[in-house]
């Protein structure tokens, strides 16, 4: 694991400058610790009996602090490593490490951890305020956390870190969110609207926009083609040049699900995308979720207040009360775990007094 | 019965002139008839002074296009397009004066590479902040252009301004008359001008003007859709400064004589009248902005004694008709436009 | 530099502080309550300025601390018009469109100042002036001199602005004004009457500015462009000193004047000193926001998406 062949710094490149610190300073420690026996062994055919105990004691001292720093150095650089391997298991998509968000004095999200494995459709919920928008916020590194770990894998394979990531940078990872309080363009139509989504697939250079040359027409047509196909899932194409202003809250929903179509994701972030919605248009989300991950082949994150669409729509549940776990399972378990029935959903009488 | 072949004919001219650079042309066509008619006239109408206003009303344009980016895209406002202008038309009147050797287009590179430099560097500084701060930090930039080009009088001459005895290409390179160079340069002025409209309209409706426009509605979309806050806004803002700096060379190229007077805050406030009451993306309204705030004076109102002596009132004016604009009707001219033409459109279909 | 001709650059300094707290302290109030960034604020000072001497060339009897106050009031009254007829009607636009409403309002009034006071050029009373007396006083065991308008016109600011402060801390008012700073909506769901608070934040603005005004204008020709720099300057000190709070901007009021005066001192700087001190001013400010890009006492805003 020597300095030179350290890959691992594209995907961390703060742990690799931390771990070539390291390197040099234990390299420096031993060095320095040689130099002291080495010095010592000289001064002990030289220096008279008196002087050399002295020298001796001073010696020792000196070697065993040097030691003690160099024994401290080098777990710094195991744990650095170890970090470093981000490890995640072949099934797991996301995993949050003992997140933390902390905003002044309030812990808003506090040791957070759990996994979302590859391909499944994985639920938060908690009560209002409970943290889960900025758990949302700080993986998409809307925040930046105050501590932990937010390890994800590509599509391609790569484990990378995301707190390494600038916020703009996160959909060119994989990763598309949609809001809590649906923020469409308002100055775009709503097939442009789907074009911005993919954004940073636009190659062309600014002067070749300008001239309008041939590279940026196909890249316009491919994809307009693409958005296209999108609105046309989504049931949108009637009203694709039409700006969103105006249009009734469900549809804007729908184009801000769309978008997350457009980028070849392969980690989707829905906030609260039931709210506002009335039965049948849940009822039709909840479709439509489940058509999105088999035939996309993504993993959904979603956050919901609405029960039924969760447990019925979610391979597992993480609930969260005040920033913390409380609890992590299937949705049947979740729904029999005292903790979250106190917390969040209400116990059962009934059960309660056929128990006793 | 009509022929097959002619309603193929005007089925064609109907598309053509429903295409978006139908409407540059038109105008460029307008101006260079101007033009020409003055040559065919031998001078009696339009007069050099009508002529005149309509070259500043393009030079002004030009800067206003600029300023598209950065008001009408990125939604920002910025004080300091007086002085990038002002450093465009100094850099030229001393290329020129000092370095006869050099060609024009490299002064124009020059010009625009400065240009480009001093606004890399402030909005650098200033958009990494907020947006809003732009405009506070633009505000004193614009203060410390006017100071230089008073005080540096090696470069500019100071407040008796600055000049150039020919116009460049066509009377140096070419050897043409006084007269027969202004009005060369005249027309290159409307094929820039309109040159530089459609590779606006290009820019402004690719990814990178939708990027923009996405910034300006909602940042965290554009953020989490991967547009970088930075980038684009210090672009929309580098490209005000080219615009700015290429208005610049044109002014000092065809009006050949520039002072500091010319380059305060005034300036930069007329700028954004003239993009905000045309509305603010859309460039042909920018023109008619243009003429609006910079042509009417020189074009009509200088022959009326009392505008002449109280060119207040214009300027109040102007400064009523920003705020009119941004309380009442943000989209300019063209919201004006588009609404009196539905307003048709609804008549048509309760009459028919 | 020697120490005593340190020493006498910061004394130089002072009138300036004076003037140019005033200025942010009126700046800072709008931007908090209202968000806008007025940039229509020198020119408001400049018309209350133009009031004073008006009022004192046409009522030769009255003191001039009563024209002061007439000054002061117009500008008062300037600042609550433009916010109660304009940004009040507007409250739904855009940082930016606000701005630009300011930028309108600075259009109009830098046009229409000139001609209603027009024949107003000199600010001297017959028979009267401003005093042009030097004070001098000992300092750490070297002879400092300030101007006797310069010395109260710190004071005056100083005590104007400490009253301000202590308004803020302790009356309700001031209180109405953090809160509405914090949080506008919030802030009318408690009871707060963010409308009268807002045109007071602006009205009072005005009238400090107009203060300032005067100080920086008594015993000079008056010109429209007189609070120009005092207005630019303004803004940069709020940047600077970072838009978070109400001190914070205060502090970077103190910095740009000593940066001014050093920056102009022809033994720091050369014999053109005069020549570059604005721009020298400008880019250490530039430089030190490029350090510092939340101000001085910036704190970090992190916006809930």
């Amino acid at each position: 694991m020597g300095k030179a062949t350290d890959t691992r710094s594209f995907n961390d490149p703060k742990g690799a400058r931390l771990r070539r610190k390291l390197y040099r300073q234990i390299e420096r420690l031993e060095n320095d610790i040689r130099f002291q026996d080495e010095l010592m062994a000289l001064e002990r055919g030289r220096l008279a009996p008196e002087r050399l105990q002295a020298a001796e004691e001073r010696h020792k001292a000196h070697v065993a602090r040097k030691a003690e720093e160099l024994k401290q150095k080098k777990a710094a650089l195991m744990d650095s490593e170890r970090q470093a391997q981000h490890q995640l298991p072949e099934d797991v998509c996301l995993r949050l490490d003992d997140l933390s968000m902390v905003f002044g004095g309030l812990r808003a999200v506090d040791g957070l951890s759990f996994d979302v494995k590859q391909g499944e459709i994985f639920g938060l919920i908690g009560p209002n305020g409970a943290g889960k928008t900025t758990v949302f916020n700080c993986i998409t590194q809307f925040y930046k956390p105050t501590s932990g770990n937010i390890l994800y894998r590509t599509r391609e394979g790569n484990v990378l870190n995301l707190n390494n990531y600038e916020v703009h940078d996160i959909i060119s990872k994989g990763i598309v969110r949609t809001f809590q309080n649906v923020e469409v363009i308002g100055e775009l139509s709503i097939l442009e609207n789907l074009l911005i989504a993919a954004h940073r697939q636009y190659q062309a250079s600014l002067f070749q926009q300008m001239f309008n040359t041939r590279r940026v027409r196909q890249e316009e047509k491919v994809i307009r083609a693409r958005a296209m196909k999108v609105l046309d899932y989504c049931g949108l194409t009637a009203i694709k040049d039409l700006p969103p202003v105006g249009q009734p809250y469900g549809i804007l929903k729908r184009i801000e699900l769309a978008r997350t179509l457009m980028a070849g994701a392969n980690l989707i972030i829905l906030d609260e995308p039931a709210a506002g919605l009335n039965d049948q248009e849940t009822v039709e989300l909840t479709h439509m979720i489940r058509r999105i991950q088999q035939d996309y082949q993504v993993t959904i994150f979603l956050v919901e207040h609405n029960m039924g669409l969760v447990m019925d729509l979610c391979d597992h549940i993480c609930a969260i009360s005040f920033g913390k776990k409380l609890a992590y399972g299937t949705p049947a378990e979740i729904q029999n775990n005292p903790t979250v029935q106190e917390a969040y959903l209400g116990t059962n009488d009934t059960d309660a007094m056929e128990a006793q | 019965m009509q022929n097959a072949h002619d309603s193929q004919a005007s089925g064609r001219l109907k598309s053509a002139l429903r295409h978006p650079f139908a409407g540059f042309v038109l105008i460029g066509v307008l101006l260079i008839g101007l033009q020409l008619t003055a040559i065919l006239t031998d001078g009696a109408w339009p007069k050099s002074s009508m002529l005149n206003g309509f070259a500043s009303v393009m030079i002004y344009a030009i800067v206003g296009y600029g300023f598209t980016f950065l008001l009408g895209y990125a939604g920002l406002a910025s004080l300091g397009t007086a002085g990038f202008v002002g450093l465009g038309a100094y850099i030229t009147a001393y290329a020129l004066k000092n370095m006869p050797g050099v060609p024009y287009v490299v002064v124009l590179l020059a010009a625009l590479l400065v240009s480009l430099a001093l606004g890399a560097i402030v909005g650098f500084i200033s958009l990494r902040i907020e947006g809003i701060f732009l405009a506070i930090v633009t505000l004193g930039l614009s203060e410390i252009f006017y100071q230089l080009f008073n005080n540096w009088l090696d470069f500019t001459n100071g407040p008796n301004g600055a000049s150039i005895s020919k116009y460049p290409i066509f009377q140096t390179l070419l050897g043409m008359s006084r007269q027969d160079a202004q009005k060369a340069f005249y027309i290159l002025l409307v094929i820039i001008t309109v040159g530089l409209m459609m590779l606006t309209y290009n820019l402004g409706k690719s990814s990178t003007g939708r990027a923009m426009l996405a910034m300006k509605n909602s940042s965290s979309a554009a953020q989490a859709m991967g547009i970088s806050l930075l980038k684009y806004r210090l672009l929309a803002f580098l490209l005000s400064t080219a615009y700015a700096g290429l208005g610049g060379v044109m002014f000092m190229s065809y009006l050949r004589f520039s002072a500091p007077q010319n380059y305060t805050i005034m300036f930069s406030l007329n700028i954004l009248a003239a993009v905000l009451i045309g509305g603010s993306r859309n460039l042909i309204g920018t023109f008619m902005g243009s003429f609006i705030v910079f042509g009417i004076t020189p074009i009509f109102l200088q022959d009326i004694p009392f505008f002449r002596e109280n060119p207040w009132v214009i300027n109040v004016t102007i400064g009523l008709i920003i705020i009119l604009v941004v309380m009442f009707y943000p989209g300019g001219l063209t919201q004006l436009v588009n609404n009196v033409k539905a307003s048709f459109k609804k008549a048509d279909r309760r009459l028919s | 530099m020697s120490i005593p001709e340190i020493l006498q650059t910061i004394i130089n300094s002072l009138p300036m502080i004076g003037r140019y707290t005033l200025v942010t302290m009126g700046i800072v109030l709008i931007f908090r309550t209202t968000a806008t960034t007025n940039f229509a604020q020198g020119l408001i000072a400049t018309v209350g300025t133009f009031a004073v001497t008006w009022a004192s060339l046409l009522w030769t009897d009255l003191p001039l601390w009563v024209c002061l106050l007439m000054g002061i009031a117009v500008s008062f009254l300037l600042g609550m018009f433009v916010d109660v007829a304009l940004i009040r009607r507007a409250r739904h636009i855009t940082p930016s469109g606000k701005q630009m409403i300011t930028m309108g309002v600075m259009m109009i009034l830098v046009n229409v100042t000139p001609v209603i006071f027009r024949d107003i050029t000199l600010w001297t009373r017959p028979g009267k002036s401003f005093s042009t007396g030097i004070l001098s006083f000992p300092l750490l065991g070297h002879t400092m001199n300030i101007t006797e308008m310069g010395l109260l016109g710190f004071g005056l600011a100083a005590v104007v602005l400490a009253a301000v402060f202590a308004a803020l801390k302790f009356t309700k008012w001031g209180l109405g004004v953090r809160a509405t700073a914090a949080n506008e909506s919030v802030a009318q769901m408690l009871g707060v009457n963010t409308r009268v608070i807002t045109a007071f934040s602006w009205a009072l603005a005005g009238g400090l500015a107009a203060l300032g005004g005067f100080f920086t204008g008594a015993g000079t020709a008056l010109n429209v462009t007189l609070m120009g720099n005092a207005q630019v300057f303004g803004f940069l000190a709020c940047v600077l000193g970072g838009f978070g709070s109400f001190p914070a901007p205060i502090l970077g009021a103190v910095i740009i004047p000593l940066i001014y005066n050093f920056a102009g001192n022809p033994n720091l700087m050369g014999p053109n000193a005069g020549m570059w001190q604005n721009l020298i001013t400008f880019v250490a400010v530039l430089l030190l926001i490029l350090i510092f890009p939340n101000g001085l006492l910036g704190k970090k805003y992190i916006k809930k998406v």
